[in-house]
């Protein structure tokens, strides 16, 4: 980093730049030094570490239990994968079984907050190229996810929903009903999202052909989840390392085509999250018709939880597979929880492609890339 | 790969694609918005709205709860204070603090509780320490966020829980409310409302929510929308005005006042002197029971009102 | 490929432009050369008058008997003014008050017997009519006591003030119109605590910005950073010279209106540079040479499109443009040809990039640079550049209702009726200012619909599509006027009505009806209450 700001390497028309850590853009504190020849960016260096919380040494300090509240805000946009990613990895270590009516509420809450998490990644990006009403739109259907969320765990942003062994609540009565009521009236807004801002011209020129991410690229750099997906990868954690009752489901993978530009660059990377909207919108449905079928028991909460030994577990989070490692020594407190999340993998790749574009291409990168500054550092 | 449009096909994609953007705008222009204005708009107070699990502030019903301290151990961030002494061959408590600054609202203390306990108006069963639907504790100064469910010098004795049985507790809400209150009072940055409260006195008596509800509650069944205006001027008149006949409103006897009221024909509803603001109050309340209003719509103008009126 | 393509096409386009031209001039000097003999009365002037003032007329030869009665005769408009011949070659002719016409018309010249007419080819622009606010001054003048320049300056100033103290009110309007069209096409409600549902919130806040701190950053050039914002808003304020907003309501009829429009828009780019310079600040320096590069490529195609209009016309007076336009919509230059079609939608997105509006809004680009120029100024200063920009809106719109919706024109009331009944002027203004809100509406629909483009998207599309097409409606319609003869014009002009006007409006209105249908509320939690309970 210091190489970067106190060499004078600057001539003639170059300029650097700071970009953040407070900034309308950065999608959270993070910062990008940038060097630019006039309007044309040589590099583009992020900087990370602002909302480093030291989640994972607090594990180190909290029971098991404990710690599910703080798995939240490792990624508060997208907190119930978290949660997911957690309970699983601590069921693995201690052995636990989980009733099959849990795994239906992860699974229907992980998707509900998938969708609510590119809710506020498509909608973002749309701001962040200038469109301001999408935004607002999608922030709209965004608060009613958190009303649902609400009203089956009593918080809207940081759950806690999820527990070792099961959930925290089972469905309140008519919730069924006011999720399946909004699942039909999302579905045309998503049409008109479509309409909107999709496949505008203008939106499609500033995206197309932009920061083309190919196959091996993407794996080399480790991205994950919709960005890897966008550049050619069929892989999804879901269903190619299946957990909880993820094998029940019918649902496809969405893969960019390459519709309006190239394999790979950003608008792939939105059009793949808008179509996951709508394989997460029939999950949901699934499953509150097979929930019928499963027992009531909703949590099987361990007696004492001292394990021993290590345990990793793979969820497929909004921003990709999110895995998490945990090592017990027999305390009622984790040795060692690390995880491991798609923000971090995609901060480097924008040093990479940030080369040859232009100021307002950087916005649009890391847009494209959904980062958010919470998992990056955690 | 599509085929690309040409210099003509682009811009014909162009129009297009602008024009149906701004379709969608123009058809969302006329639309009802779905901004919910908040404090002062709403038709309930956003506390009635919320869903029976939310998460808001932590309140303790101290009569039923045992001193086991298995909340303090398990909250994540400790942020729970229970001192336990022993008195005589019983246990009692001399301290019992939660910092709702710092708490991060997770439920889990909840979870740890082993007495279970049955609110009114709740379908589901609660602890003797649970999350309320109260939220409101904006405030100036951080010890007024220190919720301290035992008053110095009233220590608390531990409850000793049958297994198996369910105790009664209050109205989930209305320990919280109080513990607010009594947070607030040392605080001499509070807002308005509160500042009722915290001089104590008549206004605030008559105003705190309890007192509203329980008037709401005895008057409701006399007052309802299909009454007469000569009915619902005895009504007024009997209920609320100090019967006096002093003349103060303006109006020979209380009840040409309340009669007057009662056809509209004189608006200002705090007139009576003698009566004050239990007067307003009342009348307020009556006469927004009559127009149809929920009780705790009423409640709250009524209250809103009187504020006005009488602050 | 492409680009090799669009620049030949281009290039022809070009090409063809000048050869057109080329024939247009030679065909007129020879339409010229085919009549060499002069008319008795060659010139008259001036032929805008005012009752009391007066004309020369010369004649191409000593024709008149000085001292005969004289009487001067507008043939076509059938108004009579009495004259005396003051030379063998010169009448001296005064307005009658009460005629209130105006019209082509020849001259004619009599004194007894003998009449002498101008050429029946070149007819005047004759305008009698009713005292302006220009000739009210100029009479007034006449009647101060003091020097001419005090009263000259006296009345400038006053002037100026009666122009520019409804601006920021205006400003102010515009601002909070735009914060309640974008709350509701938001689905949320804009400002609605300050004033009646919110529409005080521009005094709130222009208060607030004047009661702010005026920094001016310690690097920065002290004078170029005060100056800038003052140096936009001239170049605003400007414009209200030309507008017409109503028949009388008009500061200055220029002859070269739309010419002096253009250039006095042009400030504004000065003054963006200037604020973007001074700054001292990389991101406001970005932003100003963004914001001039934009701006300068952008009055290329919007110049050629006024041209067009000007060349229909036959005029650069923001005057004569309206008053060559009817009231109703199909009389609208709007629809005249297609080529005054495409030049509307043509004048209109340039005009945004000249405004700095979204799509072209990349100066002030708040996700990405803050601020652009912007970023450094404060207080007072900081309120003018975007009060300039939200009058500047309702100037795009006021030109875009003159240039193309047909201005103040009333239905049902022509020049005539006007001049009897002053009352008329007031609906005028009134029109003229409902159609200038209307585009204004539209300017603010798209901000608020459209992501914005890059920089070098923004060049592309002005080089490569607007000026092309730019070129191609200014020489089209210069071959449309020179050769198509009125009654194919006229045919043109209803089909341009129903296909552009109506058909394309009843498409829109399908589509958002559509747009309408699909959507299906939902309230979850009604105990709340939504939108303006």
């Amino acid at each position: 980093m210091g190489e970067l700001i106190l060499a004078n390497e600057t001539t003639g028309e170059e300029m650097v730049l700071n970009m953040g850590p407070q900034h309308p853009s950065t999608h959270g504190v993070i910062r990008f030094v940038i060097k630019t020849d006039g309007e044309i960016m040589r590099e583009a260096v992020p900087d990370v570490g602002y909302l480093h919380r030291a989640i994972e040494h607090i594990a180190e300090k909290c029971t098991y239990e404990g710690f599910m509240p703080y798995t939240d805000r490792v990624d508060y946009v997208c907190a119930m994968p978290a949660n997911h990613a957690w309970a699983l990895a601590v069921e693995k270590l201690a052995g636990l079984e989980v009733p099959e009516r849990a795994e239906y509420l992860r699974v229907i809450t992980d998707e509900l907050n998938r969708i609510s998490s590119h809710c506020v990644a498509l909608g973002a990006m749309a701001m962040d190229i200038g469109a301001i009403t999408p935004f607002t739109y999608i922030l709209r259907e965004r608060e009613y996810v958190n009303e649902l969320l609400e009203m089956i765990c009593g918080a809207r942003l940081t759950y806690n929903y999820h527990r070792i062994g099961g959930v925290g609540w089972d469905m309140p009565a008519g919730w069924r009903d006011k999720v399946l009521a909004w699942c039909d009236h999302f579905a045309p807004v998503m049409d008109e999202f479509d309409r909107l801002i999709t496949n505008n011209a203008l939106f499609v020129a500033r995206l197309a052909n932009l920061a083309v991410i190919g196959a091996a690229e993407a794996i080399d750099f480790g991205l994950v989840g919709p960005n890897l997906r966008a550049s050619g990868v069929d892989f999804d954690v879901r269903r190619d390392v299946p957990y909880s009752i993820y094998p029940k489901l019918r649902f496809e993978v969405p893969v960019g085509r390459g519709i309006v530009g190239t394999v790979g660059d950003a608008w792939d990377r939105y059009w793949v999250r808008a179509q996951e909207w709508r394989q997460s919108v029939a999950m949901v449905r699934q499953c509150l018709e097979q929930i019928d079928a499963t027992e009531p028991e909703f949590w099987r909460a361990p007696k004492k939880l001292k394990p021993v030994g290590d345990a990793m577990a793979r969820v497929e989070a909004a921003r990709g597979d999110m895995s998490c490692y945990v090592v017990g020594d027999g305390g009622a407190n984790a040795y060692r929880a690390r995880f491991r999340t798609g923000s971090f993998n995609a901060m480097a790749i924008i040093r990479e492609k940030s080369r040859g574009l232009m100021v307002a291409d950087l916005v649009a990168l890391i847009a494209s890339l959904d980062v958010v500054a919470p998992e990056i550092d955690r | 790969m599509s085929e690309r449009p040409g210099y003509f096909g682009k811009i014909a994609v162009a129009a297009r694609t602008v024009a149906e953007g701004m379709a969608v705008t123009l058809a969302q222009y006329f639309r009802r918005p779905t901004t919910v204005q908040y404090p002062d708009r709403t038709r309930v107070p956003v506390v009635d709205s919320l869903p029976e699990r939310y998460r808001g502030f932590l309140e303790v019903d101290m009569d039923v709860c045992t001193a086991c301290k298995a909340c303090e151990r398990d909250c994540p961030i400790d942020v729970i204070a229970i001192d336990v002494e022993k008195r005589g061959d019983g246990r009692v408590m001399t301290r019992f603090d939660i910092d709702m600054g710092k708490c991060m609202y997770c439920g889990i203390c909840v979870e740890s509780c082993p007495v279970p306990a049955q609110a009114p108006g709740d379908a589901e069963p609660t602890k003797c320490i649970r999350m309320t639907r109260e939220f409101e504790g904006a405030t100036g100064e951080f010890s007024s966020l220190t919720f301290r469910f035992v008053e110095a010098g009233a220590p608390a004795p531990a409850y000793k829980h049958q297994k198996g049985t369910v105790p009664a507790t209050p109205e989930r809400g209305q320990i919280a409310r109080a513990v607010r209150q009594r947070a607030r009072a040392a605080n001499p940055t509070a807002v308005r409302w509160s500042r009722v409260h915290q001089e104590g006195g008549a206004l605030a008596e008559l105003l705190a929510h309890d007192a509203v509800r329980a008037r709401v509650a005895e008057l409701a069944p006399g007052v309802t929308t299909e009454l007469g205006p000569g009915a619902l001027g005895a009504v007024i008149a009997g209920e609320a005005l100090a019967k006096t006949d002093c003349g103060a409103c303006g109006w020979p006897t209380c009840r040409a006042y309340a009669e007057a009221i009662a056809v509209g024909k004189e608006r200002a509803l705090h007139k009576c002197g003698p009566g004050g603001a239990k007067a307003t109050r009342d009348v307020h309340l009556i006469v927004e029971l009559a127009r149809g209003a929920t009780p705790d719509e009423a409640a709250m103008r009524a209250m809103a009102a009187t504020l006005r009126r009488h602050r | 490929m492409r680009w090799a393509a669009t620049a030949l096409l281009a290039l022809v386009g070009f090409a063809a432009a000048l050869l057109l031209a080329g024939c247009a001039l030679a065909g007129c000097a020879l339409a010229g050369c085919a009549a060499p003999e002069l008319a008795p009365i060659r010139d008259a002037r001036p032929t805008q008058l005012q009752a009391g003032e007066r004309m020369l007329v010369e004649a191409s030869g000593p024709l008149f008997t000085v001292g005969a009665e004289t009487r001067v005769t507008f043939d076509a408009l059938g108004v009579t003014l009495p004259a005396r011949a003051i030379a063998a070659d010169r009448v001296v002719a005064t307005a009658p008050s009460g005629a209130h016409v105006m019209g082509p018309s020849t001259v004619t010249v009599t004194q007894g017997e003998q009449r002498w007419t101008s050429d029946a080819r070149a007819p005047f622009d004759v305008e009698l009519c009713a005292p302006s606010l220009h000739r009210l001054a100029n009479g007034w003048a006449a009647r101060w006591p003091g020097p001419a320049w005090l009263w000259w300056m006296l009345a400038l100033v006053a002037a100026a003030a009666i122009v520019a103290a409804p601006l920021p009110v205006v400003a102010g309007l515009i601002v909070v119109w735009e914060r309640k069209i974008s709350g509701y096409m938001g689905s949320r409600i804009g400002p609605n605590r300050v004033g009646p549902n919110g529409w005080l919130q521009w005094l709130a806040d222009g208060l607030k910005l004047l009661m702010k701190e005026d920094i001016v950053p310690a690097e920065a050039d002290a004078r170029l950073f005060r100056a800038a914002p003052y140096l936009a808003f001239l170049g605003m304020f400007l414009t209200f010279i030309v507008l017409p907003f109503s028949r009388y309501a008009i500061v200055a009829d220029l002859d070269v209106g739309l010419l002096f429009l253009l250039s006095v828009t042009s400030l504004v780019v000065v003054s963006i540079l200037m604020g973007g310079w001074s700054s001292n600040s990389k991101w406001s320096l970005l932003g100003g040479m963004r914001s001039a590069a934009q701006i300068v490529s952008y009055e290329l195609p919007a110049s050629l499109a006024l041209l067009t209009i000007a060349t229909l016309t036959g005029s650069l007076s923001t005057e004569r443009i309206v008053a060559a336009q009817g009231a109703w919509p199909w009389q609208w230059n709007l629809f005249r040809d297609p080529f005054t079609f495409v030049a509307f939608f043509i004048w209109f997105v340039s005009a945004l990039a000249e405004g700095n509006r979204t799509p072209f809004d990349l100066p002030e680009a708040e996700s990405e640079l803050v601020a652009g120029y912007n970023t450094e100024y404060s207080g007072f200063r900081f309120s003018l550049f975007p009060l300039v920009e939200w009058v500047n809106i309702a100037v795009i719109g006021a030109v875009g209702t003159l240039l193309f919706l047909g201005g103040w024109r009333v239905p049902f009331v022509d020049a005539a009726t006007l001049e009897g009944h002053a009352w008329l002027d007031a609906v005028g203004f009134a029109v003229f200012v409902a159609k200038d809100l209307a585009i204004v509406f539209v300017v603010i629909w798209i901000r608020w619909t459209l992501p914005r483009f890059r920089v070098d998207q923004m060049m592309n599309l002005c080089w490569t599509y607007f000026i092309p097409f730019a070129f191609v409606c200014f020489v089209g319609e210069l071959v449309w006027v020179w050769l198509v003869p009125s009654t194919a014009a006229k045919l043109a002009g209803g089909a341009m009505f129903a296909i552009g006007g109506v058909g394309l409006s009843a498409w829109f209105v399908s589509r958002v009806r559509d747009n309408a249908r699909r959507y299906q509320d939902l309230v979850l939690n009604d105990a709340l209450g939504r939108g303006n309970t």
